[in-house]
């Protein structure tokens, strides 16, 4: 498992960007995916409607031309109307089957299949004529058989033959009835044959009957003629392939069809599977960036600990380092009470040693035991000074004490005075050639708090404040001012007069490692170091300076430390735990 | 089949057999009349059982209400079209920038006092490019099936497209027709409150073609007859519509605009002078498979006939009786008598109708 996280994590710098590319890669194709098939293609869909119009308007042709060759049309209008209609429609189809490119592939079909209708529309066009014809002579023959029966001579018997005219219509008309009910090659022949003998009769005879017979004979041909081709044209027009034209236009636009539903639907496939696709990359990113988030927090914590210790072993140097600065003047400090411990000790040496008998000598007059109560007062008053002195040491190595010890932000309750007191007295050899000291101090309650830790921040100011108010030619002030404000929090001012902070400085005299003193004098961590140590006790620090005028450094600390529990609590309160715990 | 269909039947019908005159003279005459008599009744049953056979005609029901069974029916009395192209094309009838050098209009030729033809037998054509057919007429041209005498043309569209640039005709081009158009701004604005691209050559055939169509004419004395009103014509020209009927005329000259629907045959019985050029004769259709040896035109419409003399497709005909004894000599292969032929004329001029409202014969 580590090795997996070490890999992707120093992988994961790459894999960010690839996975980026990766996903926007997918988006782009998948968008442009949709964008495709979004974009209606109609002509494929509205060619079939127009086409399944036309084919609905053949079978409707084809009913009209059945309804014209039974002859129970009552005139040609529907029929020549539809034909019309199916031509037209057809030429629109085939030039929009030319120009548009996806449906090229049927443009030799729709054209034979237009040639076809063409065809056929020629056919019985023919047909029209034709049975036009045939109905005017049939309806006229009566008539022309009346006119050639007014004539007697059509009943009499022709010269040469057993037969009348008569008889010869007869057999004339029998048998062109015979053939328009079956017109077979047999029973032409025989008609002809017949028209043939009425013709060759009718020229024996006068020339009004002859003329008669002859218009009856025409009329007959006529019939004849136009029965026959009727049936022929009758016969060509099932012949004309116009079926298979059709279907064959159909089969094409429904691989079309067919073709563009495969492509669709591949289309689609391809667009679930890039959103497929899209979807994992996500997951897999979101769980990349979790684990690298995981392990960013891991490091976070392991940064702010080490972050930590390090602050704490600054703070220490920092500490360590403003008391090595303090060992001159604290050596000093110390030296004085020191010698004059020495001086006390020497002259007690001195007393005892060189005139003893004037201390502990039996006492046997007035004057003596005067010189004696004289040497013992001046005894006691050498020693109680030499106490004294040490008494002064000791505070001083105390004080130093507790200044240095390494604490672990050991919490609890404190004078802020006191430790400003602490502060002045580390400082005093600097301090007495440098500035007078002026107290202000209200009596503020104590504090809870890491005391070790604030005495560092005061004594930090105090010696920056000496150090600010040393280059002046004139004896400077420091104030120290201590006072409790209405939210319950200890404000604690540090004022000097010294040249004061420019204001292109101010903003950064909390940075670490800054200092306006040369290298050497200063770490730069001495009011970063407060700043975090105030912080961290809940309080402010600020700095409000004029140059020319002096400095002003103000602490506030709550009193109950916001982040401690106090834990002098009485017994029946209870314990507040909303209060976060002081981290270490 | 019933009576109704009995008494359309041309003479084959038994009953009208009997009411012949032709027959009754048969029968004053001796016993051999009467076989002849009996021949002819056999003779007639044949024809019947033969007509029959091929005719099966629909009824025709003689009613005084509406006859929609008959071969011609009457022009529609409203026809839905857009005005403002209407007008447009109207104006474009008669504009003449539609021909080449600015010389001639539609309405050269097609004047609405002489029944939309030009009153001569051949039309003038263009100079050095004379006409070749007689004028057909404009009125109810958007109710023919076909156009033109050969019927080649199948919509208003198409012959309008080939009309202006036919040399005969208009002598123009398109190519030039158009942009000259574009020149005018008031005619350019006019298309562009009708059409979305403005003024293009199938827009201005749009315009043209709808104006056609209005000039329907409907409310002809005949069409109120079919429509149920027995009184809209006289009695002779009902007596020359049934004779329209019985010698076969109506066989080609039927449909709405009776006739403009087929193609036939000029001369099926001998050969009249007006087709003695055989199947090239001008105006004849050109490989319909009708005839080889004969011309082939296609059938013309009777409407308003009264008003566009002279006739046929060389205008060699000048009067409507005339035209009617070549046509039933040579369509029919009959002689009529001249009271059949008056019938018939009278019916013939029953079939003008009214342009806007007023009657074409007072245009």
């Amino acid at each position: 498992m580590n090795k997996f996280s070490a890999k992707s994590f120093g992988a994961s710098q790459h894999a960010w960007v690839v996975f980026i590319a990766v996903i926007a890669i997918l988006s782009l194709s998948l968008g442009g995916l949709i964008w495709l098939t979004q974009a209606p293609d109609n002509s494929l869909p509205d060619f079939r409607r127009q086409f399944a119009s036309l084919r609905d308007l053949e079978s409707q042709w084809d009913r009209e031309i059945l309804s014209l060759q039974l002859g129970i049309s009552p005139n040609y209008d529907a029929v020549t109307n539809t034909a019309r209609d199916l031509k037209l429609g057809l030429a629109r189809l085939e030039a929009q089957s030319s120009s548009d490119e996806s449906l090229t592939s049927t443009q030799p079909l729709v054209k034979s299949y237009r040639e076809s209708v063409e065809q056929k529309a020629w056919l019985s066009e023919q047909v029209k004529a034709s049975y036009a014809m045939l109905r005017n002579s049939v309806a006229v023959l009566p008539n022309a058989i009346s006119d050639a029966y007014e004539h007697p001579e059509a009943l009499k018997t022709i010269a040469g033959g057993n037969k009348r005219i008569s008889d010869l219509l007869t057999e004339t008309i029998t048998g062109m009835v015979s053939f328009t009910i079956s017109p077979t090659v047999l029973l032409r022949d025989s008609v002809e044959e017949r028209i043939n003998d009425t013709r060759a009769a009718a020229q024996s005879v006068s020339p009004e009957l002859s003329d008669a017979i002859n218009r009856f004979l025409v009329q007959i041909e006529v019939v004849i003629k136009e029965r026959q081709r009727g049936n022929e044209l009758m016969l060509a027009i099932t012949a004309v392939p116009i079926e298979v034209a059709a279907n064959r236009v159909q089969t094409e636009l429904q691989s079309l069809e067919e073709t563009k539903v495969g492509t669709e639907r591949m289309l689609w496939d391809l667009t679930v599977t890039l959103a497929a696709l899209l979807v994992l990359t996500f997951v897999a990113f979101v769980f990349v960036l979790s684990r690298r988030f995981v392990q960013l927090g891991r490091d976070n914590r392991m940064l702010q600990e080490v972050n930590e210790n390090v602050e704490e072993q600054l703070m220490q140097s920092a500490k360590l380092s403003a008391l090595g600065q303090m060992v001159a003047g604290i050596t000093h400090e110390i030296n004085t009470p020191l010698a004059y411990v020495k001086a006390v000790f020497e002259l007690i040496k001195e007393r005892v040693l060189v005139a003893p008998e004037k201390i502990v000598k039996d006492v046997v007059n007035e004057d003596d035991e005067e010189a004696a109560r004289e040497a013992r007062e001046e005894l006691e008053t050498l020693l109680d000074d030499g106490l004294h002195g040490i008494e002064e040491i000791t505070t001083l190595v105390r004080t130093m004490k507790n200044f240095s010890r390494l604490d672990k932000g050991h919490i609890e309750s404190f004078s802020v005075e006191e430790g400003l007191e602490s502060a002045l007295l580390i400082a005093r050899s600097e301090l007495k050639y440098v500035a007078e000291v002026k107290r202000e101090f209200d009596s503020v309650p104590q504090i809870m708090g890491s005391p070790s830790q604030i005495r560092q921040v005061l004594l930090n100011l105090v010696v920056n404040a000496v150090d600010a108010m040393t280059a002046m030619d004139r004896r400077g002030i420091l104030t120290l001012r201590t006072r409790i404000t209405s939210s319950d929090t200890v404000q604690i001012d540090v004022c000097d007069n010294g040249p004061g902070i420019p204001e292109d400085v101010i903003g950064k005299i909390f940075d670490p490692f800054f200092t306006t003193k040369p290298v050497g004098q200063g770490t730069g961590m001495g009011l970063s170091i407060c700043y975090r140590i105030v912080e961290n006790h809940g309080g402010t620090i600020t700095v409000s300076s004029k140059p020319g005028k002096g400095t002003v450094f103000t602490i506030t600390l709550p009193r109950q430390g916001e982040k401690f529990p106090e834990p002098l609590r009485s017994p029946n309160v209870a314990y507040d735990k909303s209060k976060p715990s002081y981290a270490a | 089949m019933n009576t109704g269909e009995l008494s359309s039947c041309p003479p084959c019908s038994i009953g009208q057999l009997r009411q012949d005159d032709d027959i009754s003279q048969i029968k004053r005459t001796s016993a051999s009349s009467r076989s002849r008599a009996a021949l002819l009744s056999s003779v007639g049953g044949i024809l019947c059982l033969c007509l029959f056979t091929l005719l099966a005609s629909a009824g025709v029901m003689i009613s005084g209400e509406n006859r929609s069974d008959e071969p011609i029916s009457p022009i529609p009395l409203e026809v839905p079209l857009d005005q403002a192209k209407v007008k447009l094309g109207r104006s474009l009838f008669a504009d003449s920038r539609l021909s080449a050098g600015n010389g001639v209009s539609c309405a050269s030729c097609h004047l609405f006092e002489r029944g939309l033809t030009d009153g001569l037998p051949i039309s003038r054509g263009l100079p050095g490019s004379p006409g070749g057919t007689n004028t057909l007429t404009l009125f109810n041209v958007g109710l023919n099936a076909k156009l033109g005498w050969d019927g080649h043309f199948l919509s208003l569209q198409d012959q309008a497209k080939a009309v202006v640039q036919d040399k005969h005709r208009m002598g123009a081009k398109w190519d030039d027709v158009v942009p000259l158009l574009r020149n005018d701004i008031a005619l350019t604005a006019t298309f562009n409150q009708i059409y979305k691209d403005g003024i293009q050559r199938d827009n201005v055939i749009d315009a043209l073609a709808e104006f056609e169509k209005s000039l329907d004419t409907p409310n002809a004395p005949f069409d109120r007859y079919l429509r149920g009103d027995d009184n809209a014509i006289s009695e002779e020209a009902k007596s020359g519509y049934q004779l329209f009927k019985n010698y076969g005329c109506v066989s080609c000259h039927q449909g709405v605009n009776v006739g403009g629907n087929m193609l036939q045959v000029f001369g099926i019985f001998g050969t009249p002078e007006a087709a003695s050029q055989g199947p090239k004769t001008p105006g004849a259709a050109q490989g319909s498979g009708i005839d080889d040896d004969r011309p082939v035109f296609r059938v013309p419409s009777l409407r308003n006939v009264a008003q566009t003399a002279p006739y046929f497709h060389d205008g060699s005909v000048a009067t409507l009786t005339e035209a009617i004894g070549v046509m039933a000599k040579y369509q029919l292969g009959r002689s009529i008598s001249d009271e059949d032929v008056a019938k018939i004329e009278v019916f013939l001029k029953s079939l003008s109708g009214e342009y806007q409202g007023v009657p074409v014969g007072n245009l």
